[in-house]
């Protein structure tokens, strides 16, 4: 993984980069679920995944917010480290980027 | 001024044309005030008579400034603590004496807060979606 970000980045490839299939494999493996393809979860997103087969189970509703905390606390610190320090010159770029329009 | 197209645009549909520069004449310090208007607002409600202020400072930097009254002595107290980001972790700085790299729970809140103030930040002032970088449209999001 690169430690300079190369601008523009999206966010949606910060997330790719930091969770990455080792990390997603971490957090099967914490959820105990299967494993099954070394993609980003949907649900990470709130993003229902979707099953044509079963009619899903009543789950208790959750707030994406709530789920994102809890993503977010599953983090190692390298991975809160790296997702940082690729967020934040995101910041700043898009401040510069509005100043120089 | 408005220019003639301008005014008859404004006419035609009744109200002013969108400013599509909104931050032309603005410093960077008062696009990083209003960063922070959202970026207090983070870690819930602002006890009475504290001032509260979260941003990004520059690309490596990020700033949490609290300050209050001392209801003892009435005097003004405040902290400000500055989150570097170095190649060998977060570096949190504070009063200008205490330095030490933050772990653990403080990590992840710090990381959570760098998200949350990203993604309200695209979007409520830069009106940009955090997740593909495109300007937001009033159109509402594709449902199924």
């Amino acid at each position: 993984m690169s430690e300079t970000p190369s601008f523009p980045l999206t966010a949606q490839q910060i997330e790719h980069a930091v969770f990455s299939p080792e990390t997603q494999q971490r957090m099967a493996n914490t959820l105990n679920l299967e494993k099954e393809e070394p993609t980003i979860n949907p649900e990470f997103w709130g993003v229902p995944e979707a099953n044509h087969d079963v009619a899903p189970a009543p789950v208790a509703i959750e707030t994406p917010e709530q789920k994102m905390v809890e993503q977010m606390n599953r983090l190692t610190d390298a991975e809160a480290v790296t997702y940082i320090r690729q967020l934040t010159p995101h910041v700043k770029y898009q401040r510069d980027l509005a100043l120089a329009a | 001024m408005p220019t003639l197209l301008q005014k008859a645009l404004a006419l035609i549909t009744g109200s002013p044309v969108s400013n599509k520069r909104p931050f032309r004449k603005m410093t960077e310090r008062q696009l990083i005030e209003l960063e922070s208007e959202i970026g207090r607002e983070l870690f819930g409600p602002i006890p009475g008579g504290h001032r509260r202020e979260f941003f990004c400072l520059d690309e490596s930097t990020w700033v949490w400034h609290e300050e209050w009254t001392d209801t003892a002595t009435g005097r003004t107290l405040s902290t400000t603590t500055r989150y570097e980001i170095h190649a060998n972790g977060i570096l949190k700085a504070q009063g200008g004496t205490a330095y030490k790299f933050i772990e653990g729970e403080e990590l992840r809140n710090l990381a959570l807060a760098v998200r949350l103030y990203y993604e309200q930040v695209m979007r409520g002032i830069y009106k940009i979606d955090p997740y593909t970088g495109r300007p937001l449209t009033d159109e509402p999001p594709a449902t199924i």
